[in-house]
């Protein structure tokens, strides 16, 4: 090998090195990318967030306002080093992690918040990011709740079933969610189904396997609206409930949607079922981190 | 007896082995060290012998720091090449190795030895130089890729580098051999 190949050789080295660390450093989030989340219950709260992968950041706390501050569960790494964080997902340059804020504290102090917060990051340093809505209260449904579960689940696309069995007759007379402002992101089907087709308590009722993961077009029900209510239901008969995100959600959630409904007596009653996903869809993620480094 | 050729082949096992407990019990400075000492023993009049001289002892220099692992420690999440100024540090300690070994590769060819042992060197130098330089070359992509591929191409390449380190050591000591034979050879003939 002559003396000049290797010059070339040496140079065709530092040039890899120099290229590859630019388009490494043009890849660096200067801060974590957070993603909103909408939460309602007497529950901690999970979220998601998007760090580097060489020099990864903790967040420690997130303050709402001037006079609150909510810090993350020590096993997701609050008062550790950065190997702690609980990774969901890892990319070439980023990882998701997830963390949970400790609303235990504030269980007396019921507080909502929604938009704009401080995270606080390991280390000292703190950025403003949309947190999205927060509200920490118990469960203030009125009533006696005049049915019982059949079924609530859900499967990985986010698709939300819930399935309660009248225990007298009665009507439903309109739904809310718990954060209005979400509610054109979310599509529902309600169904009533006779008794004769109920299934026994402890049994998954048929139609879950069938609806699983089919088209939404094929879900028996009708689209939920306002011509829908009020919805006669008579006892022992099923009221099924499917929901899911309309897209791709850019947020995590974790709140009830609440109906209201009134019984043969005419007295008035509310039930929940609460509607959660704490993932985000890779494609959402791939565009935060183009929008997070460009 | 006193050949050039044992203390660089001792020096590029001290390089090559690492035993880290606290510190590296097998610096990588006191093996530059004895391939200078190997160099300065070597009658070899030309500009390679004063560059590999002077080119080793800047290596142990560069490398001293390097004998307490704590320094290029692992940071962050998960494997990949790491960017501290340490570990950048010692990139640029290997890449200056590789031209070191450039020079004894030089310096082996231009040797009167045994035809057999030259023929063997002619054959490695290429094949070393090449393989090293390709492994150096696609290291810093690791940086930018998912870590599957990357702690793929991170192995692919350590492998190499051990092989091709291994099969210089061997020249070296198939050199150390070819000259005390050729050295006992003399003494009989004199005799």
């Amino acid at each position: 090998m002559k003396k000049r190949t290797l010059g070339i050789a040496v140079m065709i080295i530092v040039m890899s090195w120099g290229l590859n660390l630019i388009f490494f450093q043009s890849r660096q989030l200067s801060e974590p990318i957070l993603f909103p989340t909408y939460s309602k219950g007497p529950h901690d709260i999970e979220l998601l967030y998007l760090t580097n992968k060489q020099d990864p950041k903790n967040i420690d706390a997130v303050s709402f306002g001037e006079n609150r501050i909510l810090y993350m569960a020590e096993q997701n790494g609050r008062g550790s080093d950065n190997q702690d964080l609980d990774i969901l997902q890892k990319f070439s340059h980023h990882v998701l992690a997830k963390g949970t804020l400790e609303v235990g504290k504030s269980r007396e102090n019921s507080f909502s918040y929604i938009g704009e917060s401080t995270i606080h990051l390991k280390g000292g340093t703190s950025f403003a990011s949309n947190i999205g809505g927060i509200v920490n209260e118990p469960s203030q449904l009125r009533g006696e709740v005049p049915f019982r579960v059949q079924i609530q689940s859900s499967n990985s696309h986010a698709r939300e079933f819930s399935s309660v069995i009248a225990k007298e007759a009665l009507s439903i007379n309109g739904i809310e969610f718990a954060f209005p402002s979400l509610e054109d992101d979310f599509r529902i089907k309600v169904d009533v189904i006779p008794a004769s087709e109920v299934a026994s308590t402890g049994e998954e009722p048929r139609w879950v396997e069938a609806e699983q993961y089919a088209d939404w077009k094929e879900v028996k029900g009708r689209a939920v609206h306002n011509a829908t209510f009020p919805l006669e239901v008579e006892k022992g008969e099923s009221i099924k409930w499917v929901i899911e995100p309309k897209r791709p959600l850019s947020y995590t959630y974790d709140f009830p949607i609440t109906y209201k409904g009134t019984k043969a007596n005419g007295t008035e009653f509310e039930n929940a079922f609460q509607i959660q996903h704490h993932r985000i869809d890779p494609k959402i993620i791939a565009k935060a981190i183009e929008e997070g480094t460009s | 007896m006193k050949t050039p050729f044992k203390p660089i082949g001792l020096g590029l096992i001290l390089i090559l082995v690492n035993v880290n407990l606290y510190v590296d019990l097998l610096p990588d400075f006191l093996g530059y060290l004895l391939i200078m000492v190997g160099v300065l023993r070597l009658d070899e009049p030309s500009c390679w012998r004063k560059g590999a001289v002077y080119l080793s002892v800047a290596l142990a220099g560069a490398s001293f720091p390097l004998m307490f692992p704590f320094l290029t420690a692992r940071s962050g999440v998960g494997f990949h090449v790491q960017l501290d100024m340490w570990s950048i540090w010692s990139s640029v300690t290997t890449l200056g190795s590789l031209i070191l070994m450039y020079i004894l590769f030089q310096m082996m060819v231009n040797l009167s030895v045994s035809p057999t042992v030259y023929q063997k060197a002619k054959r490695l130098f290429p094949i070393y130089m090449w393989a090293n330089i390709s492994v150096f070359v696609i290291a810093p992509f690791t940086i930018n890729l998912y870590e599957s591929v990357a702690i793929t191409l991170l192995i692919v390449s350590a492998v190499v580098r051990a092989i091709t380190q291994v099969f210089m050591i061997r020249l070296i000591f198939l050199y150390h051999k070819a000259i005390v034979q050729e050295v006992e050879r003399k003494r009989e003939g004199s005799l």
